[in-house]
């Protein structure tokens, strides 16, 4: 009699399971959604979250505080990113290889994907004409070598990686189109074969696995695409460097150094993919030491002895380590210990350069101090000056509009080059 | 509030559960009446106010049909129900027909009456067409007159239902209005259910919503025969899962509170023609419509053409039930115009064949059906139907340049793209659409099992908080460069 009271207390109990477990989860969550401690912001986003909203009369009558509380909830829902984690996991097991806009390559590189749209929009049509425009003004106002560089992502260089079957913007089409269209207007010098160098070496760590960015070393392939931009045209008054004019050194000649061992970039954060990790790495010319910088950004609001902003590094975007991330305006002094540099300075006179540039060019500027005595970089998302003036007034030898290549054909401010 | 946001899992139901398991009896209907209109405020803190006029409005009706019964006065108790059907009907034509209706109106007569340009009250539809089978039940003696205006009130305003149904009538729960023991069986089954149902709408309708939207936004040129067929069965899919989730919900939460909801959704697209179809897919509302509009008008019992007559207007009805537009009017009769072929002859001819025949013929013609349901613009829908045809449509704005007049081919990479990446996904949605997955688990003895039942509960609720989690998920990227 009391075993089979016994069982059947037992098989209540069991009954109730499911019920209990439901109203337990949901009790559990929202008890820990309210003891968790509120986060202002989202590092992995790169956003403000939303914040526990004030409850008003007018608020609740246009049910505008309803919307808010529901967003504060979601926002504040404990450990956010790991939920995504869940979530793309969960969708790789069912085939689905893109999460966010990024594809899970094989070899867990995650990459941005860029649709074909993007270079058939208003924006790359404008975009495409001002900076032709650009290009022959600056040929025009006498100055030596004007250059763009158009750098293919990710996407591009590595997309036998990306199923064949994404539907996905050609950039290497597009780069040999804009190419002819450029030889066509009579400016062919002015193109800096950048697909070719990196390409070459597609097999090396040239784009972070985690990260939209290039690395240093794709960075240096950029740099000698760059340099050979110059020698290709026979070293006539474009030469770089009287005597040692196509000396790139080869990348493992560098000095390196790695400041952050486990960064987890701007794709990785779109897909909540962390079990890959990128490196942050350092780079140095050899015989370091014997150039000084002078580094001023946004015009004297801050001045640094480094091209290298350290303290980044152990912060939420490591990728700003590279010149402080992006400022509206960051010109760089470079003072040498060698008579050399007077030397041919005092036969070729000072080189400056104008650099027009998204974040791809904060880790190619490295590479280009041992050219330039001066760079200004001029990022025209922030910098609202004129560009003519600026050349005027600096008389630079030397301009290079350096983007991404995607980000040039949608990004909005880019007409700025007409100022 | 909606089922799938946080506020309602981890604040609202949480709250009314405790609340209600903890609340004496003769206090559980109060309860629910508040938090259901709490509910309901909380998306439409001023339109609460309209449900509640209707919440008396038929109470009262309700009251007096009674009482004219009661006392014989059979032509007074009618006059009660036109009346209670007239304000009802009014209410949803002003806030759902009367722009639609101008702007016609406009159209036709080169007018320019302004249009009130109101937004539609949540689940008003679902609501007035609860309330107006109170008052038919009352006076045919279907159902007793309710006397007591907070239960009435909570049967109008019920949460689990209010805003996408099942439509249940008043007569479906009347015996469950005072007396529901709390029954622990059939909790977790609700529980079960209710996971369920959060499952298919969050995992699965969703996602194929997901993929509709980005064949839906494809320029024409981008769009061959194939994409334009797997963006309609995107479509499809989402829809049943999303309508089909939503009722499992309610369905869930009615067992929980003691109900016994009707089902809305039977495995629709297993059915081997579209009559079958219609007597599986939002079977409430089938139900609503044959026995107050197809039954009144004389259904099948007065000649093959009083029937044919009966069907299309209670299909133009059910058509634009589903929104103010001529698309939804040209659904419903699309596929009254299959219902009365079918009844003509096309039943029997389908019965000698291979049961595939039919099960290909309804899904095609269901399919082609959402493509109509789908486009509020009819020339967009043709467009789009055209595209699935491979019919050169020589449509002003497509590219004239375009080989092939604007036609992308039988395929293209991208075809095979979405495939792949929604391969998987779409499987488990065709199977899951179909009896397979209970009848696989009833076969290998997982099915009822508490413990089983438990897991599977954890299991979908963890990955309905990623989904949703994700879905807020938008990394501000702008200084990414």
């Amino acid at each position: 009699m009391e075993n089979k009271k016994k069982k059947s207390w037992w098989d209540t109990c069991c009954e109730a399971l499911p019920f209990v477990l439901l109203l337990g989860m949901l009790v559990f969550f929202g008890m820990w959604q309210m003891a968790a401690k509120k986060r202002v912001y989202s590092p992995s986003e790169r956003r403000l979250l939303a914040t526990k909203p004030v409850l008003t009369k007018e608020s609740v009558l246009d049910a505008s505080y309803m919307s808010a509380y529901e967003e504060y909830l979601t926002d504040q829902f404990p450990m956010r990113d790991q939920w995504i984690t869940l979530k793309t996991y969960c969708g790789l097991l069912l085939g689905r290889r893109e999460s966010g806009g990024v594809y899970i390559a094989r070899d867990r590189s995650l990459i941005e994907l860029h649709m074909p749209e993007i270079a058939a929009g208003e924006t790359a049509e404008r975009n495409e004409e001002c900076l032709i425009g650009f290009l022959r003004d600056m040929n025009a106002a006498g100055v030596r070598n004007a250059r763009v560089m158009l750098v293919p992502t990710a996407d591009g260089i590595w997309r036998d990686k990306v199923s064949p079957f994404a539907a996905q913007f050609d950039q290497q089409a597009y780069l040999e189109q804009l190419s002819a269209g450029l030889s066509e207007q009579g400016l062919s010098q002015c193109y800096v074969d950048v697909w070719e160098g990196l390409a070459a070496c597609a097999d090396e760590p040239i784009y972070y696995k985690t990260d939209h960015h290039w690395t240093m070393q794709g960075a240096h392939a950029g740099y000698a695409a760059y340099v050979r931009s110059f020698t290709d045209m026979g070293g006539a008054d474009g030469a770089l460097l009287p005597g040692e004019s196509s000396a790139v050194l080869p990348w493992s000649d560098y000095e390196t150094e790695i400041v952050r061992a486990d960064f987890h970039g701007t794709t990785a954060a779109k897909c909540g993919l962390y079990d890959v990790e990128d490196a942050i790495m350092l780079v140095y010319p050899p015989g370091r030491g014997t150039e000084r910088y002078r580094v001023v950004y946004d015009g004297g609001e801050s001045e640094s002895d480094s091209l290298y902003a350290l303290l980044s590094a152990q912060g939420d975007d490591p990728y700003s380590v590279y010149l402080d991330g992006n400022h509206a305006m960051t010109e760089i002094f470079v003072m040498r210990e060698h008579a050399v540099a007077e030397a041919s300075g005092a036969e070729t006179g000072k080189r400056s350069l104008l650099l027009i540039k998204d974040s791809y060019a904060n880790c190619f500027v490295p590479y280009l101090t041992g050219i330039y005595d001066e760079i200004t970089l001029i990022d025209l998302r922030y910098y609202n000056g004129s560009l003519r003036a600026l050349v005027e007034e600096h008389g630079y030898t030397d301009v290079l509009v350096l983007y991404n290549l995607p980000n040039f054909l949608t990004e909005t401010t880019v007409y700025r080059l007409k100022k | 509030m909606i089922f799938a946001g946080f506020t309602f899992l981890f604040r609202f139901l949480p709250i009314v559960l405790i609340a209600y398991i903890l609340c004496p009896k003769q206090f559980r209907n109060g309860l629910l009446f508040l938090a259901s209109l709490i509910f309901y405020a909380w998306g439409e803190p001023v339109y609460v106010l309209l449900m509640l006029f209707s919440t008396v409005s038929d109470y009262w009706h309700g009251r007096r049909i009674d009482a004219a019964r009661r006392t014989g006065r059979q032509k007074a108790a009618k006059g009660w129900l036109i009346s209670s059907i007239v304000i009802n009907l009014a209410m949803l034509g002003f806030f759902k027909y009367a722009d639609w209706l101008i702007g016609i109106w406009n159209g036709v007569m080169g007018s320019h009456v302004p249009l009130f340009k109101l937004p539609l009250p949540l689940g008003i539809s679902f609501y007035t067409f609860q309330t107006m089978s109170y008052s038919i039940d009352v006076y045919r003696g279907d159902a007793k007159v309710q006397t007591n205006i907070i239960d009435f009130g909570m049967f109008v305003s019920l949460f689990p239902q209010l805003i996408a149904g099942p439509i249940v009538r008043y007569a479906d729960i009347e015996d469950r209005m005072k007396e529901r023991p709390l029954c622990i069986g059939r909790m977790s089954e609700g529980a079960l259910r209710f996971a369920v149902g959060l499952a298919k709408k969050v995992l699965l309708a969703n996602q194929f919503g997901v993929l509709w939207e980005t064949i839906a936004a494809l320029p024409p040129t981008e769009m061959p025969v194939l994409t334009g067929w797997l963006g309609i069965i995107a479509y499809g899919l989402q829809i049943y899962y999303d309508f089909s989730g939503y009722s499992d919900m309610a369905i869930g939460l009615g067992a929980i509170f003691g109900f016994h909801f009707p089902e809305n959704f039977d495995h629709p697209y297993e059915s081997r023609s579209v009559s079958e179809f219609f007597r599986r897919w939002h079977m409430t509302l089938q139900k609503w419509f044959a026995s107050y509009v197809y039954y009144p008008l004389g259904g099948n019992r007065k000649g093959m053409k009083r029937q044919i007559l009966n069907l299309l207007v209670v299909w133009a009805l059910t058509g634009i039930w589903h929104g103010a537009s001529g698309n939804f009017m040209a659904w419903g009769l699309y596929f009254a115009c299959f219902l009365i072929l079918e009844k003509v002859c096309l039943q029997k001819v389908l019965a000698c064949m291979p049961r595939v025949f039919g099960h290909l013929y309804t899904l095609i013609v269901v399919l082609f059906g959402w493509v109509l349901f789908t486009h509020t613009n009819l020339f967009e829908a043709v467009q789009y139907m055209a595209r699935m045809l491979a019919i050169p449509l020589r449509a002003a704005g497509s590219a004239a340049g375009v080989p092939g007049g604007g036609l992308g081919g039988l395929y293209n990479a991208r075809t095979w793209y979405y495939l792949f990446q929604y391969g998987g996904l779409l499987l488990l949605g065709a199977v899951g659409a179909t009896n397979l997955p209970v009848f696989l688990a009833k076969k290998l003895k997982f099915y009822g099992k508490n413990w089983n039942s438990a897991i599977f509960i954890a299991i979908l609720l963890l990955l309905c908080i990623a989904s949703l989690v994700d879905a807020s998920y938008n990394p501000f990227l702008y200084f990414r460069f």
